[in-house]
């Protein structure tokens, strides 16, 4: 670029021109390495960084620690209380009641009795004790010291 | 190399006014030396460039209408088992638009985009402008330095050693107005210590790298404001032709006087 005075804004063209005077185009260069398109080697950046997991660490691990049930009052379960002495009454009401709603719906909605066990265990086992909540809190309270460490980085 | 003015005329057409941003978009690159950040950098300017490709333009000045790869065009080369590569397939439209087809970027080709890109290291085979921390300050009120790719290798332009000079002054103005210009700011750099520490407040996305040898593989972390973290790994060779990863940056001779005269022989 030329050694120029300072020079004052254009007007109208956001400095197009300009940047057409000083812009320039060289020749790709040639480089000793052999393609490599395996294993999706042909990809750009963006598009690697297209196909990651779009979530953080924090909400990989709430997800597999607090899946979906499928069913409201089951997720609504996961963060209560179930105390030891309630556990198999309960158990036994929340399965019933699955398995009786489901026969209203179609065919192909409809779970199978293993799977309900399978959920209903679950959704009862996570929250004893109030476990799901300080599981819930921990998870929060590690993700606000990543948020913390990430603060102090910029002024260090 | 000069382009004509067909393919000067192809890429105004293209250039819009894009709309503002919600936040200024200042990247600061770590990473050990020799880990892929100039690479990473590189790699940002260049995927966008691609993306926003409008045509191709031949050694002797002949412009080719195009457009880069979509979905439906990378499933198609899927099906024929060609790898869909983005730096190596465009879709070529005839001068009406009415007919298309995907071809190779034919040799010696260049690609055509209103993308501008801006870097203080020489680069290859896309359409950029050389800058020095004096075209910076030349140009600081001019409207050259707006919606673009502004790539800063080492710390030249963000030496917190300069903070209280003149120069320094200018590039912290310069840093605190990257939104309002519409600038991808990359500053590459080792540690966050080696830049101004505006520059470090500033910063809204940080990418970690580091370099696998064996595999050639640069792995970066990603971590944006408001998002969550991402990482993902991709082959540094597919950049490697577009910047010298062994150019250093060169000390000016006032400069180098100026350190001269400090010395007592």
């Amino acid at each position: 670029m030329t050694n120029n005075p300072v020079v004052p804004p254009n007007q109208g063209d956001d400095g197009l021109d300009l940047y057409n005077q000083v812009s320039e185009v060289t020749p790709e260069r040639t480089i000793n390495v052999a393609e490599d398109n395996g294993d999706g080697n042909h990809k750009s950046m963006k598009e690697r960084l297209e196909e990651s997991p779009n979530l953080s660490d924090m909400q990989t691990a709430d997800r597999r620690m607090f899946p979906d049930m499928g069913r409201k009052h089951l997720n609504r379960l996961l963060v209560a209380r179930v105390f030891p002495d309630v556990y198999n009454p309960l158990y036994r009401i929340i399965v019933k009641d699955a398995i009786k709603s489901d026969m209203s719906k179609p065919l192909e909605e409809q779970q199978t009795v293993g799977e309900i066990l399978t959920d209903c265990n679950t959704a009862m086992s996570i929250p004893i004790d109030g476990e799901g909540r300080i599981d819930e809190l921990g998870l929060a309270g590690v993700a606000h010291d990543e948020k913390m460490e990430l603060e102090k980085t910029k002024l260090v | 190399m000069t382009l004509s003015d067909a393919a000067l005329k192809l890429i105004v057409e293209a250039t819009k006014q894009p709309e503002p941003p919600p936040y200024a978009d200042v990247r600061l690159i770590l990473g050990d030396q020799r880990s892929g950040k100039s690479c990473t950098g590189v790699a940002y300017a260049k995927d966008d460039y691609y993306d926003q490709l409008v045509g191709l333009v031949s050694p002797t000045g002949q412009v080719l209408k195009a457009k880069s790869l979509d979905v439906g065009d990378k499933e198609y080369l899927e099906e024929c088992g060609i790898f869909p590569d983005v730096f190596k397939y465009v879709r070529a439209f005839t001068a009406d638009a009415k007919k298309s087809k995907i071809i190779a970027i034919p040799q010696g080709w260049t690609v055509l985009s209103p993308v501008r890109i801006f870097a203080n290291f020489h680069m290859f085979g896309l359409k950029y402008a050389y800058i020095t921390l004096a075209d910076m300050l030349q140009y600081v009120n001019s409207d050259l330095f707006i919606n673009a790719w502004l790539l800063s290798d080492e710390s030249a332009f963000t030496d917190p050693r300069n903070s209280m000079t003149g120069v320094g002054k200018i590039i912290a103005f310069f840093g605190a107005t990257v939104g309002k210009r519409n600038i991808h700011f990359c500053q590459m750099t080792q540690y966050n210590n080696m830049i101004e520490v505006r520059f470090r407040q500033f910063a809204t996305t940080r990418v970690l790298c580091t370099y696998d040898e064996r595999t050639k593989m640069i792995t970066v972390e990603i971590n944006e404001r408001g998002k969550p973290k991402r990482s993902a790994s991709y082959y540094a060779p597919r950049y490697w032709t577009n910047f010298d990863t062994t150019e250093r940056q060169k000390v000016s001779e006032l400069q180098i006087a100026r350190a001269m005269e400090t010395i007592a022989y």
